[in-house]
């Protein structure tokens, strides 16, 4: 398994390599494995803690060597996992065999071995000394290569001297543990108190181990003419690319690779010679268990985490409003002054009384409404009077399809708004405490005044449209001279698509809130008069039965003309909505509802069916999802005109536009009617 | 003119966020279709302000950037959904709490 980590660690090698973040990440993992296995593997007393942890040691070595990330190092990398393998999986084997014929694998009772089982003994210490690193062994070689990477390392400037010096620590201590195993296990003493009598295990039990040291051996003795082939695949397939020069050789000539063998082999006999005394130090460390520190680390982190998340999170939606508008008012302001230093610029097209007269109005109908908010009905108008100057904006700056939607949207959110105030509670709620108030009104004048230097400052900035393509290509590519409505249901199709699902999730989440809902719609107004008795007075409801039809005449006009002129799927589908709502207040739920089409999940489902088909039409043609066609058409009567299959695209949008405002709208209509039969029940 | 757009902007951005931040659920919902104005005519006005220059093709006309225009156009809509989304959800918190505050902390 861990083995397989390292093996993932080679494979995205060509991907992740050849980063800072990179090397120091895989190479300081590998190099603090790599000494603190090694030390750890020399203080075990069970032999298969001592090569598991020389494994972990090991593993960590090969990190390093891909961390180096020099080529070279990547080769020798590969050549240590090939040679690790066979020399760890001998060791492993004889620890199993050992265990086996003593009933243990305690080295403090395991010793004077050799005499017992000679063969064993000697396949055992020659894969030891091949962990060691001893020369004419497969694990000298790639040791060699391991330490020959580390001198003179091109990331290291300063401390170059660092990295030579721990791998000849690892070495020391690799030596001093590989020699821990054959002396204290085969020499060292008689055995103390086994639970058998070992001896050499039957025949088909060592042949395993004889043919994994042999194959040490002949690596290590003859590189060249056994394991380069391999490697060299090996090594090409991790590097993705052509192999370094390299000579797998047993003698380099006397270099500094050889100087560092030897020291580690000097350095881990000392060590070893050492082991009283080092044992005796290790036994009188505190012991501390890793899964406590991890266990105490993590309470304490959680309980970080715990108070930091109570100091954010007190349950109150109206205090996370405001610390993110605040957060967001930090970053803006973070970026509005650490960017480049500009005087506002100030653009100047000439103002006229009108648009005077159009500011004073937002500017009357936004301050009315929020210094008035608590008498709600005069806020819905004033907010009203808002919502028709903004349209009036988009007229004035050459936006006419806004402007028409804006008109739509702005009788809907009116009727929305009088619908939720028939059932909010009619009691006006007491103010706020001063000091929230002050830090409100604080936020608030922050972000206005923040928004306001934000748009000064851009529209002064000069700048260069993307919109020249659109402007090209909407007649010639998609057959209308309306290009706002081009890009809508054709260019950026595939937005519109994902705009009008948005919608559809709309309309399904409301039906479901609306479910079951039931709310005790008042009998009288908050003066405690009765609403007027004829809920449904005779001249509107006459005049409004003609609506629907005129306007479903102006929808299919807009609908139609939407590709050429201002107009299109959102603003028919709005108007067409408003029409089909406005029944609801003049003629009551009863009559409006029998009239409504019978299942507006299906219409739903149809509108994103059209829109979504005439896209995937495009594939027979072999043509990309949403591609459109169009061309010329002439009918009696009417004349000659353009059809796109844009249109058909439109037409889902008006679908889906529809049924989700009258769902919506309708919906919350009905509640009223469901409240008061509730009310007669109850 | 651009000085007009950006007073405007700033004043419904400073009315909206005052009003998101109250306690009720009604002044929340007249806070975001200000902000929501606000944020419209921002996006707008990324495309510069033109007059008497619709971009619907004609011979030898200029134009306004449509790409704002066709951008807004998708939010208004998206913008009503979202707030009728609100309302609605604002009428069922009012059926499970028996309160429109938008808190369970009463503090106004």
């Amino acid at each position: 398994m861990v083995k397989a980590g390292v093996f993932l660690l080679a494979r995205l090698h060509p991907a992740l390599g050849g980063t800072d973040l990179w090397f120091w990440l895989v190479s300081g993992t590998g190099a603090v494995t790599l000494l603190y296995s090694a030390a750890t593997a020399l203080f075990r007393h069970d032999i298969k803690g001592l090569l598991a942890y020389s494994t972990i040691s090991h593993l960590g070595l090969i990190t390093l060597l891909f961390g180096l990330d020099t080529r070279l190092s990547i080769v020798a990398g590969v050549f240590h996992i090939i040679n690790h393998a066979i020399f760890k999986a001998s060791l492993f084997m004889a620890a199993g065999v050992i265990d086996h014929e003593c009933g243990t694998r305690d080295m403090r009772r395991v010793n004077g071995m050799f005499k017992r089982m000679p063969i064993t003994g000697s396949l055992a210490i020659i894969a030891a000394a091949s962990m060691a690193g001893v020369p004419l062994m497969n694990g000298f070689l790639s040791k060699e290569m391991f330490f020959a990477e580390t001198v003179g390392h091109p990331q290291f400037e300063a401390i170059s001297w660092l990295l030579p010096v721990v791998a000849t620590i690892a070495g020391v201590l690799a030596v001093a543990y590989s020699l821990r195993f054959v002396h204290d296990v085969f020499f060292n003493g008689e055995p103390i108190d086994l639970p058998r009598q070992p001896h050499e295990p039957p025949r088909w039990m060592r042949a395993p181990i004889e043919l994994l040291v042999l194959l040490c051996l002949l690596v290590g003795v003859f590189p060249q003419l056994t394991v380069a082939p391999l490697l060299k695949v090996a090594a090409a397939a991790t590097l993705q690319g052509p192999l370094p020069a390299f000579e797998l050789a047993l003698w380099h000539g006397f270099n500094r690779p050889l100087m560092m063998s030897l020291l580690a082999l000097a350095g881990g006999v000392f060590l070893y010679a050492l082991r009283a005394p080092l044992f005796a130090w290790q036994a009188q460390l505190p012991t501390m268990h890793p899964r406590t520190a991890f266990e105490r680390a993590y309470r304490v982190l959680a309980n970080a985490a715990r108070r930091g998340v109570a100091l954010l999170d007190n349950g109150s939606l109206q205090r996370y409003n405001a610390l993110l508008i605040g957060f967001v008012l930090v970053l803006g302001s973070w970026a509005f002054f650490s960017g480049e230093k500009a005087s506002i610029r100030i653009a100047v097209q000439a103002a006229d009384e009108a648009a005077y007269l159009a500011l004073f109005a937002l500017l009357l109908g936004s301050v009315g409404a929020t210094l008035l908010y608590r008498k709600r009905l005069l806020a819905v108008l004033l907010v009203g009077v808002v919502g028709l100057v903004v349209a009036m904006i988009f007229i004035r700056l050459s936006a006419p399809d806004l402007a028409l939607t804006q008109l739509a949207v702005e009788t809907g959110t009116i009727v929305l708004m009088l619908l939720v105030l028939y059932y909010l509670p009619a009691r006006t709620a007491p103010g706020s405490s001063a000091s929230r108030l002050v830090r409100d009104v604080l936020l608030a004048l922050f972000a206005g005044g923040g928004l306001m230097l934000v748009t000064l400052q851009m529209l002064a900035t000069p700048f260069q449209t993307i919109s020249g393509f659109y402007l090209q290509e909407s007649v010639p590519g998609g057959g209308g001279t309306n290009v706002v409505n081009v890009i809508l249901v054709d260019f950026r199709g595939f937005d519109t698509l994902g705009e009008i699902s948005v919608l559809v999730i709309v309309a399904l989440a409301s039906h479901a809130l609306l479910d079951r809902l039931t709310l005790i719609a008042p009998r009288y107004d908050s003066d405690g008069r009765a609403w007027a008795r004829e809920a449904h007075p005779l001249f509107l409801s006459m005049l409004m039965r003609l609506l629907p039809a005129l306007a479903l005449t102006v929808s299919v006009y807009i609908l139609l003309r939407g590709h050429n002129l201002p107009g299109g799927g959102f603003v028919a589908g709005l108007i067409t909505s408003v029409a089909l709502v406005v029944q609801y207040l003049a003629n009551g739920n009863a009559f409006a509802h029998r009239r409504m089409p019978g299942n507006p999940a299906a219409l739903l489902a149809l509108g994103l069916a059209l829109a979504t088909g005439v896209g995937m039409a495009s594939w027979l043609f072999d043509r990309p999802f949403l591609t459109t066609a169009h061309g010329h058409v002439s009918l009696p009567l009417i004349g000659e005109f353009e059809l796109a299959s844009a249109m058909i695209f439109d037409l889902g949008v008006y679908l889906v536009v529809v049924t989700v405002v009258v769902t919506v709208l309708s919906g919350l209509g009905l509640l009223s009617e469901r409240a008061h039969k509730h009310e007669v029940a109850g | 003119m651009e000085v007009l757009l950006s007073i405007a902007i700033g004043v419904l951005t400073a009315c909206g966020v005052f009003l998101i931040l109250r306690a009720r659920t009604f002044p929340v919902l007249l806070g975001l279709t200000l902000l929501s104005y606000a944020v419209n005519l921002f996006l707008f006005a990324s495309g510069r302000l033109r007059v008497d220059a619709p971009p619907l093709i004609r011979a030898g006309a200029s134009y306004a950037d449509p790409l704002p225009q066709a951008l807004v156009l998708t939010a208004i809509v998206i913008g009503f959904g979202m707030t009728a989304y609100l309302a609605i959800l604002a009428l069922r918190g009012l059926s499970e709490s028996g309160a429109d505050h938008v808190d369970t902390d009463q503090d106004e």
